[in-house]
């Protein structure tokens, strides 16, 4: 902690009014499977510094990795990340940042198995149990995937913060393709894209059961094949807990992020609709849609003690009852609403700069249940796991593909249908909802992948949310 | 670590196969909204894969520490993986090749050197040209220089340096709220035409203030280079990609020979065309060379890596990607659609009805088989009538089959525009389209 503090110190002296820095050092494994040969088994290990200073209202920041001793190398990151700060300096008014109550404090989860003790040899025999469990005559491509990260990250601030935090961080899935020589169809389980993640230990991995599940994601694939096609029009939607985190995420998590509103992530991801006369004053869903950022919940993927700034976990109300409540915010951003931050910003390792990200952005349970939803539908489909997303660059128009769906018929499920796709406007989306399903069928999601900033930090965040009906939505627009 | 003592930890390997991948980088880069720096940053990065092989078992490792003691527990690390794995029967033994890639301007000292006030300098400019118009610049303005090392047991030693420069600049602003883009890349920031770049993108943000909505339908669309460079970099990755040939998920799989677009339309993977970015040698420090995708229409050649050419009996191409990156399979990263001869004016005269596309946003795939994505235009789309822009539009959503499009061309430009693709840049003319599929308008309903 000496080294570290001596760094911010250093700063001050090279002209800082304020430093922090994150220290960092990464354990990483993961292996990949394919069609039930260990394509990739990589161990990896890294460490390094980023150092962050305020200098008249303007950051600059430099970052570089530890290789031994070279002391003189990381002091000198104190005199770049200073002068990249005045550089950034032309002419504007020197800002404040939010204030934040000094802490030292240190971290670490509580996990049943340490992932890293599971011998590799346990985790490729899972994966290709899990292999041979969706290996079938239509089956031409399985993949498996574990993958498990620990990270020891070091926060000192030049306000007093002395704050360290140990995360892990483990996941896994598998996928299936089949094809009947014309077509070809997907599943996977839990989650596409690699699965489920979540910030426990290797029991995590155990409770997804991977291959009493692989017979079932083997027979989705194949019966696939020969589903109907996703009917044209306009019907209501059910939408799966899986697919519709990643509609709370692309759809309310990234338009609430106030850097994004206030265009610093204009000219690559875009900006956001929900411009900051909005605050308070927005019917953002239906009355029964609550949607809060809880970077609070023990295990979840987007949970932390403290932010990149210092700032503690909290748990905020971003739509109460329909309406938009709060942003995520920084110690920079915070104070051009008059507000203080609520503990969102992070950065992607030590070599980046940090930003506003999603923590768990959830849709909270409401009092319904699958079941009734289903009842409750005249006509229409039931879409989960993700498969395609695109969403504008101001948050307003998405497009959205899945891996399954089933077709409603008088409030019953009457089969599987194939290449499902919907499509929709994000404030008439929302307040189309008139069912969420209840607490026992919700669940948290962890994505460790969300994509922001440039360079480009893929955030590891989470979402909760169990089942929800949509009137009136626009589905199976393909060509 | 310099390449003399990597070829002594290789050789010194316990391993029967080892090969080490390293890349130093710099990235210096200054981030700006409403034409005020809000990011400026100095990141120094070194990653640095082994990958052994114990007989044919596979084992690989990272690591950030590149001196001696760090590369010698890669190299253990990667050896205690290899012990979990079962052989691989078609590992064919490390690439070697004996031929030298041709001297190419891929890197520039003056990129490396540039300072973060030389980029200030320039986002000031940016500052001033908005200013003019009442517009705000938003944007990011880069320079990265890399070194690569490729180090296999096998003899193949390569080491060569890259460097970028980029810019991006988004004006917005003015009384109906517009939005104008434009951008570069070359290797040499000495290069990059920061006033050209930022009168284009103004000269955008002031044709779309006061943008109308446009019903969806099918189009004929003039697709200016970025939007092309768009499209043609998710044919690379879920099409030319030899992975996804070899494995059958993708269209070209299989149609070697066979017509499958527009005559017009050409395309070949070009590390040599100094008006990209160049890359010698791919990630097995295998050397690339030009390679013949879509002659006339006509698809030539599937792309490879050493282990997947070996698989079907054939040579590398030089497309390899890094360890680590390597289960996406082998890709090309130097894509470049040949231009035609018709002026940026002639193009728009062949349109009677139709839309004028800027760039592509946030494009996802539908249907990888039949190149199907969605997406939105962005940053300028406008209303074309008899030959002329007539107005601006709100953003739309198309849904579209790349390969129908490269089907229905009736013109192409004789300028190419240029964008990054991960180390290299993709390179493409405009093209006018027939009956491009807008499925959306980007306004809340």
């Amino acid at each position: 902690m000496d080294r570290w503090k001596k760094l911010i110190d250093l700063s001050l002296n090279k002209g800082a009014d304020y430093a922090d820095l994150r220290y960092i050092e990464n354990e990483k494994q993961g292996i990949r499977c394919k069609n039930g040969k260990i394509e990739e088994l990589n161990l990896g290990e890294d460490s390094g510094v980023g150092l962050r200073v305020w200098v008249n209202g303007s950051w600059g920041f430099a970052s570089m990795s530890l290789t031994g001793n070279n002391s003189e190398a990381i002091n000198a990151l104190a005199e770049e990340a200073v002068a990249l700060a005045r550089a950034a300096n032309k002419g504007q008014k020197t800002r404040d940042l939010a204030p934040v109550k000094p802490e030292k404090d240190s971290f670490f989860p509580d996990i049943e198995e340490d992932p890293f003790e599971i011998s590799l040899e346990e985790k490729i025999e899972l994966l290709q149990k899990a292999h041979q469990g969706m290996n079938g005559e239509k089956i031409f491509l399985t993949t498996g995937n574990i993958d498990c990260q620990k990270e020891r990250k070091i926060f000192v601030s030049s306000e007093g913060s002395e704050i360290e935090q140990t995360f892990y961080r483990t996941g896994a899935g598998i996928s299936a393709m089949s094809t009947d020589g014309k077509d070809r169809q997907i599943r996977s389980y839990p989650s596409a894209f690699g699965g489920n993640y979540a910030q426990r230990g290797y029991e995590f991995i155990r409770e997804m059961d991977l291959e009493r599940e692989a017979e079932r994601v083997r027979k989705e694939a194949e019966d696939l094949l020969v589903a109907d096609q996703c009917p044209s029009g306009e019907m209501t939607l059910i939408l799966g807990g899986c697919q519709l985190g990643l509609q709370v995420h692309e759809s309310v998590g990234h338009p609430i992020e106030l850097d994004r509103v206030f265009g610093t992530e204009a000219a690559f991801a875009g900006t956001s609709f929900l411009t900051p006369e909005n605050l308070n004053n927005l019917t953002y869903g239906s009355e029964i849609v609550n949607i809060y950022a809880d970077a609070t919940i023990p295990g979840a993927l987007g949970s932390f003690a403290y932010d990149d700034e210092g700032v503690p976990a909290q748990r905020i109300p971003i739509v109460k009852n329909g309406r938009f409540e709060n942003y995520l915010t920084s110690r920079e951003t915070a104070p051009i609403l008059k507000q203080t931050s609520n503990g969102t910003m992070r950065a992607i390792g030590w070599s980046n700069f940090p930003i506003i990200r999603m923590t768990n952005i959830n849709l909270e349970p409401g009092n319904s249940s699958l079941q009734e939803l289903i009842e409750g539908t005249e006509r229409g489909i039931l879409l989960d796991m993700i498969k395609s997303w695109s969403i504008d660059d101001k948050r307003i128009n998405f497009q959205f593909g899945t891996e399954i769906g089933w077709l409603i018929e008088d409030g019953k499920i009457k089969g599987k249908i194939k290449n499902p796709t919907y499509t929709g406007s994000t404030l008439p989306f929302w307040r189309s909802c008139d069912g969420i399903a209840g607490p026992s069928e919700w669940k948290m999601w962890g994505v460790p992948n969300c994509g922001k900033g440039e360079p480009m930090q893929a955030a590891p965040v989470g979402h909760g949310a169990s089942y929800a009906r949509f009137r009136k939505i626009k589905v199976g627009v393909s060509r | 670590m310099k390449k003399e003592d990597l070829k002594k930890l290789v050789t010194e390997s316990p391993a029967e196969h080892t090969e080490i991948f390293m890349q130093k980088s710099e990235l210096k880069l200054s981030r700006f909204a409403e034409s005020i720096i809000h990011q400026n940053i100095s990141q120094e990065t070194t990653n640095l894969t082994v990958v052994v092989h114990e007989g044919k078992r596979k084992g690989s490792a990272s690591t950030t520490d590149p001196s001696t003691g760090g590369v010698k527990k890669a190299i253990e690390k990667a050896c205690e993986a290899a012990r979990f794995q079962k052989p691989d029967p078609d590992f064919p033994g490390l690439p070697f090749s004996d031929e030298i890639a041709p001297e190419l301007p891929s890197f520039s000292q003056e990129t490396a050197d540039c300072s973060p006030e030389q980029r200030a300098r320039g986002i000031a400019e940016i500052r001033e040209i908005g200013e003019k118009e009442g517009f705000k610049g938003f944007g990011t303005y880069s320079t990265q220089a890399n070194r690569f090392f490729s180090i296999n047991s096998g003899g193949n030693y390569r080491e060569w340096d890259t460097s970028q420069a980029y810019l991006k600049v988004l004006y917005m602003g003015g009384p109906g709220e517009g939005e104008g883009f434009a951008q570069d890349v070359c290797v040499n920031v000495g290069d990059l035409d920061v006033t050209k770049v930022a009168e284009k993108a103004a000269r955008k943000c002031s044709e779309t203030q006061e943008r109308q909505t446009l019903k969806p339908g099918e189009y004929t669309v003039i697709l200016e280079p970025l939007a092309v460079c768009e499209l043609l970099g998710y044919l690379g990755f879920i099409g030319f990609n030899g992975l996804a040939c070899n494995e059958g998920r993708s269209f070209f799989a299989g149609k070697i020979g066979e017509k499958v677009m527009d005559e017009k339309i050409s395309i070949l993977d070009d590390p040599y065309d100094k008006s990209g970015l160049p890359i010698p040698y791919d990630g097995e420090g295998m050397p690339k060379r030009p390679l013949p995708l879509v002659e006339e229409g006509v698809y030539k050649n599937y792309v490879y890596d050493h282990y997947l050419a070996r698989k079907e009996g054939r040579k590398s191409t030089g497309h390899a990607l890094p360890p680590g990156f390597r289960s996406f399979g082998p890709m090309p990263m130097n894509l470049k659609m040949k231009p035609g001869n018709t002026t940026g004016q002639d193009l728009l005269k062949k349109v009677e009805r139709g839309v004028l596309v800027t760039r592509f946003h946030y494009v996802g795939v539908i249907h990888p088989l039949k190149t199907i994505i969605t997406g939105l235009t962005r940053d300028g789309t406008f209303w074309v009538e008899n030959g002329e822009v007539s107005h601006a539009l709100k953003n739309l959503r198309f849904t579209q089959g790349i390969i129908d499009a490269l089907n229905q061309v009736i013109g192409m430009g004789s300028e190419p525009g240029r964008m990054p693709f991960h180390i290299g840049a993709t390179q493409a003319p405009a093209l006018v389209i027939d009956g491009f599929n807008f499925t959306g308008v980007s306004e809340m309903e």
